[in-house]
């Protein structure tokens, strides 16, 4: 099981914060598999500044995610 | 010392204070404060709405210290960055940071603001009569970040 989380205005569009997945491979596959299922929330996986982050650490689409790891999807920060 | 993220505001003169006695012989604090705007585009604001991503904000910033700390002789670096509703004026970041010498304070001070805002998940919604938005980041920090990879 892989634990999705969504930020900022991913988050909003998505309409919920964190998903649990029962999925595996890259992150690639896991946007797809994301689109697959939730097609009409999932517009901003299409963003090209879309980020992604596996376990805190921030990672490539082509990266792949283990069961237990913690996927993020985020856009560009804008703290400080 | 080190980095907190909370909701509450802080008070700016006693962290600075609490820096300047915590290491034997700092002759030297340098301090940076970001706070929340009143207006943008001319148009006045009535709150931002600070998101971060609970865990990976501390590692982030706590990561950007050590490399600060790396390169520059600083004896500590201390970092707040709050979190939820900031009201205009209120403070949102603070750094501080205490060494021995001055050229070495300023550098590792400006260092971790550049890092931290293109590198600390953090995501800001403003909040005007009537709109909504969250904040686009800004090319230029990007720039700011660029100036570190070159050799002083």
């Amino acid at each position: 099981m892989i634990n999705i989380v969504f930020f900022s205005k991913y988050r909003e569009e998505f309409g919920q914060q964190t998903i649990a997945l029962e999925a595996r491979g890259s992150v690639s596959e896991i946007i797809d598999e994301l689109r697959r299922r939730y097609p009409d929330k999932t517009g901003f996986l299409s963003d090209n500044k879309l980020l992604v982050a596996i376990n805190h650490e921030m990672a490539l689409i082509t990266d792949s995610l283990n069961d237990g790891d913690e996927l993020a999807f985020f856009p560009p920060v804008t703290g400080g | 010392m080190g980095v907190r993220i909370q909701q509450q505001p802080f008070n700016i003169g006693e962290e600075t204070e609490a820096l300047r006695h915590r290491f034997a012989n700092t002759g030297a604090i340098v301090t940076f404060v970001g706070q929340m705007r009143e207006i943008q585009d001319s148009q006045p604001l009535q709150s931002l709405y600070l998101e971060h991503y609970s865990g990976m904000a501390e590692k982030q910033i706590s990561d950007i210290i050590v490399a600060a700390k790396q390169r520059w002789p600083v004896w500590g670096i201390e970092v707040i960055h709050r979190c939820g509703v900031i009201l205009p004026k209120e403070e949102i970041v603070f750094v501080g940071v205490c060494s021995e010498h001055r050229i070495d304070a300023f550098r590792a001070c400006e260092f971790v603001m550049d890092f931290l805002k293109t590198e600390a998940p953090f995501w800001k919604r403003e909040q005007s009569e009537g709109a909504t938005r969250w904040l686009e980041a800004n090319p230029d920090d990007e720039q700011q970040k660029h100036k570190w990879q070159e050799p002083e």
